[in-house]
């Protein structure tokens, strides 16, 4: 099994350590992987600001980069959805076809293909988990709470599997936390308020980390902790699934 | 050309291919209580229920209930002179009184088409201080479905109205407050007997 | 020019007041998430109803043919307007036939859309929202913020406060019930003294040639019923097929929208009441442009239940006056640019694309797909700004071509320092109220070089 390893562009500049925990942890469960050195972007920021005409660029560096693949997994469900949804090539439209086929989320992937069922990680914390909105309701991660369906969570069965994890249900499980790609900054009184309030259901909860799928989703909280000076911390999810694997 | 045409010829140019309509479907409700589940929601909107074995039972608890007297106004289904009066001349009754047809147990719903109104006077269910309906205990449906496939599309005159409760609102800071342009209470009596 | 950003920006000045307003329709959405998990069928029902609308509006025409003959044979006058002035001039004309003076009126976002009041008003008539919510709005002259909920905005001490100054209740007064009732005691006198009643239409029937209007509070009825003339307005989005069809848009409609079972009336006009007079107003107003944007053209299967407003986390935090316009929300973002993209280009950027809209939706429509595709043609038609224009060219160019971008990355973090000032350069939107990420040593690529040998794709 050939896995193409994609890791966005801003967890590539700013957040390397989700990279490698999700290459370490992918690795250890058998998998053969790659990262194709050309990778840059999903194009996802200009096509939600309304530039999807100007996306071609990375769609096409895109496909040269993983049409060789099996699979492709990203620790992020925001781009995989992206991907997913709108992928074009104009001039490999099959490739494009088989690349939002073969690309998933770190979490599904761990559910529904490797199928995982039990994990040799450790984290004694206590930990809310934040749904990243494109993971839940794009990619389907976890049931929805507007919708009439059976209850489950693709990341939560997940992390029931790590030891020592104390794992806190939020009051609103499945609100957005309001950074929204550039809505975050086009929109900064709504995006922080959003933010804060999420924060404010873990406070209340006492954890001592935030975990998710999405790192734009835990970038944008961990700002306003920061700023706000609170001892919570945030952590991908790749993170505390490798957590006593690398160890 | 006419804004009707116009629209008309709009509507025509732009409008998708044809669609199927889908057929409508009972769904099962499994094995539910209706009197029990209709009870509950009618309390739940807002609405007392009871249960009589005739009307004139029915009669004699409302009239305790409400304090009835001769100086009360109280409009009655069995009351023909209500026909020809104007319906300004309805604003001080105190309590309609009135046949419902249909009991929907899921929402507590009672149809009333214009027949059963006393008097065919439309505002009479609306205007009083209070409303009584009389149902019988054999007109229950589970659903919506089953109530207007019992319906119809003609026969329930030149208007017909589903009733769920007092009239309410929560406008003022979702706080529920009951009787706000309408009733202030609606009682339900089931009648055992089809006497109606 | 009135921004929603701005607006926002300006509701999130007193932050107590937004929870307050997020934790209000919060429980809204609740109360509905009740409803519809009790219901085992929910989902197929919404099905059911999305297809119904979608079959209604690949067949309009001949629906609203249908619908016209039938309210006809009922003795009902059926009218068309093209738009919202011919509307307000069609109204006019029967008040005018008549003479009358006084009118009550129970909701109808219709009206509010053509701006009725605003003109009728100046004609010199008397014009009286029954609706409580309305009333409270119409008393203040602001615009309702909620299709739902029309003063949802306001604490009781507000009302209170305005109906001191309009209804003569005591000084500090805030009780609901209270209030209430100095409403029912006011509106009732002018329910009597009214020649004419207005209501909204929820459901217009093909088969019948009937409208249904529902209402908690009766006041449509009790309009319709007490004055000698009834003019229903409704957009021509409003034809369902056959009655029957109506069991499956009222288990939905109050369900979504307040978390009732139903709502308390659902009222079935077909016929006047003998001696008076009904009308029906047929209104386009861009609904036949919207019907041909194969994209777009599913929000006229809107019912107007404004689930998606409670559910809408922007909405909750922003209120409904921050949208400037008759719908606000989720499904208003997407109706208004049809009707004027410049005036309303940023709606359908007053979104995080959650999509949580499109699953509370009862008929289905997938709103922040909708959202995200009005971007797309905002954009080339250069209503989004010409320095986010550039921006995002930039960006493209930057990410398009991998020796570039790690160019960028490498010289400092290119993203740090260029993405959140795209939106403004004097101040870094971000950095507001929140820290920027720590910038790491090295990018997991430069790892990646040093710890992996061979790596495949090179």
């Amino acid at each position: 099994m050939k896995v193409g390893l994609f890791i966005p562009c801003y967890i590539d500049q700013f957040y390397p350590n989700v990279g490698i925990a999700t290459l370490e942890l992918l690795e250890k469960l058998g998998c053969n992987v790659a990262f194709p050195l050309n990778q840059t972007c999903c194009g996802q920021p200009m096509a939600n600001s309304g530039y999807s005409n100007l996306t071609k660029g990375c769609d096409a560096n895109f496909v040269s980069n993983f049409s060789e693949f099996d699979y492709i997994v990203a620790p992020s469900g925001s781009c995989v959805l992206h991907i997913k949804e709108h992928l074009k090539d104009a001039d490999h439209p099959e490739k494009a076809i088989q690349i939002r086929k073969r690309i998933f989320e770190l979490c599904e992937f761990l559910t529904d293909v490797l199928k995982i069922d039990n994990l040799p990680a450790s984290f004694p914390h206590r930990v809310g988990l934040h749904a990243s909105c494109h993971g839940q309701r794009g990619l389907h991660l976890s049931s929805m709470s507007e919708r009439n369906e059976p209850s489950f969570s693709k990341p939560g069965h997940l992390l029931s599997m790590v030891k020592g994890l104390d794992l806190v249900q939020a009051e609103r499980p499945d609100e957005c936390c309001g950074f929204g790609g550039t809505f975050c900054v086009f929109e900064e009184a709504v995006s922080v308020k959003m933010g804060k309030d999420r924060i404010g259901e873990h406070v209340q909860n006492q954890v001592e980390y935030i975990t998710g799928g999405d790192t734009s989703c835990l970038m944008h909280l961990e700002g306003i902790l920061k700023r706000q000076q609170s001892p919570i911390r945030i952590i991908h999810i790749a993170e505390i699934l490798n957590s006593s694997i690398s160890n | 050309m006419n804004s009707r045409e116009l629209i008309l010829k709009k509507v025509r140019q732009n409008k998708p291919d044809l669609l199927p309509l889908p057929i409508l479907e009972a769904y099962p409700q499994g094995d539910i209580d209706l009197t029990d589940k209709f009870g509950t929601f009618l309390k739940n909107v807002g609405g007392d229920i009871y249960l009589a074995k005739d009307v004139q039972e029915a009669r004699a608890h409302l009239t305790q209930k409400f304090q009835l007297s001769e100086s009360i106004k109280v409009a009655d289904y069995t009351d023909t002179n209500l026909l020809k009066q104007d319906p300004h001349s309805f604003e001080d009754v105190f309590v309609t009184i009135m046949r419902g047809q249909w009991g929907v147990a899921e929402n507590a719903a009672i149809w009333i088409p214009e027949e059963y109104l006393p008097g065919k006077q439309r505002v009479l269910p609306f205007i009083c201080q209070h409303l009584v309906i009389y149902l019988p205990s054999d007109a229950l449906v589970p659903t919506m479905y089953e109530a207007y496939q019992k319906i119809g599309t003609q026969n329930f005159g030149g208007y017909g109205v589903f009733i769920a409760g007092p009239s309410k609102t929560a406008d003022i800071e979702q706080s529920l407050v009951i009787g706000a342009h309408g009733p202030r209470s609606l009682t339900v009596y089931l009648i055992e007997k089809q006497q109606l | 020019m009135i921004t929603h950003a701005k607006e926002a920006e300006k509701f999130n000045k007193d932050e107590a007041r937004v929870d307050w307003h997020d934790d209000t329709l919060w429980f809204v959405r609740q109360k509905r998430d009740r409803m519809a998990h009790n219901i085992p069928e929910w989902e197929q029902l919404r099905e059911k109803a999305s297809q119904i609308k979608n079959h209604t509006l690949s067949n309009l025409d001949q629906y609203l043919i249908q619908f016209e003959k039938h309210a006809l044979a009922n003795g009902v006058h059926v009218h068309w307007a093209a738009n919202a002035v011919e509307h307000n001039q069609i109204v006019f004309q029967i008040i005018q036939k008549h003479g009358f003076q006084k009118i009550v009126k129970s909701k109808s976002m219709l009206t509010e859309e053509c701006h009725l009041n605003e003109f009728l008003i100046s004609q010199g008539i008397e014009v009286i929202d029954t609706d409580l919510g309305e009333r409270i709005v119409q008393l203040r002259h602001e615009p309702p913020s909620h299709i739902v909920l029309p003063a949802i905005h306001l604490k009781k001490e507000d009302v209170g406060e305005t109906f001191h100054q309009h209804l003569g209740t005591e000084k500090g007064a805030k009780d609901p019930q209270y209030l209430t009732e100095a409403a029912r005691q006011h509106l009732r006198e002018k329910f009597i003294a009214a020649d004419l009643a207005l209501t909204g239409v929820n459901f217009a029937v093909a088969e019948t040639g009937g409208i249904v209007v529902c209402t908690n509070e009766g006041n449509a009825d009790m309009g319709a019923h007490l004055a000698n003339v009834h003019i229903a307005c409704m957009g021509i989005e409003k034809i369902i097929p056959r009655q029957a069809d109506l069991s499956v848009f009222l288990r939905l409609l109050a369900r979504s929208a307040t978390g009732q079972p139903i709502t308390t009336y659902s009222s079935h006009f077909l016929r006047p009441a003998p001696g008076k007079e009904m009308h029906i107003v047929l209104v386009d107003n861009g609904r036949t442009e919207q019907l041909a944007r194969a994209d777009f053209r599913n929000s006229l299967k809107c019912i107007r239940c404004a689930a998606c407003f409670n559910t809408c986390p922007v909405y909750r935090r922003s209120g409904g006056h921050s949208y400037h316009t008759a719908v606000a929300g989720p499904i208003g973002s997407i109706l208004a640019p049809n009707i004027d993209m410049r005036k309303y280009a940023d709606l359908p950027f007053a979104s995080t694309l959650c999509g949580s809209c499109s699953n509370v939706c009862p008929v289905k429509i997938d709103i922040h797909d909708q959202l995200w595709k009005w971007r797309q043609i905002l954009a080339q038609e250069g209503h989004t700004g010409t320095a986010k224009a550039t921006g995002m060219k930039l960006m493209s160019a930057v990410l398009s071509n991998p020796d570039i971008y790690r160019f960028a990355g490498s010289t400092g973090r290119w993203f740090l320092r260029h993405v959140p000032s795209l939106a403004s350069n004097s101040l870094n939107p971000w950095f507001k109220q929140r820290e920027m990420p720590e910038p790491p040593k090295e990018s997991f690529r430069d790892w990646y070089m040093k710890n992996r040998k061979k790596p495949k794709g090179e």
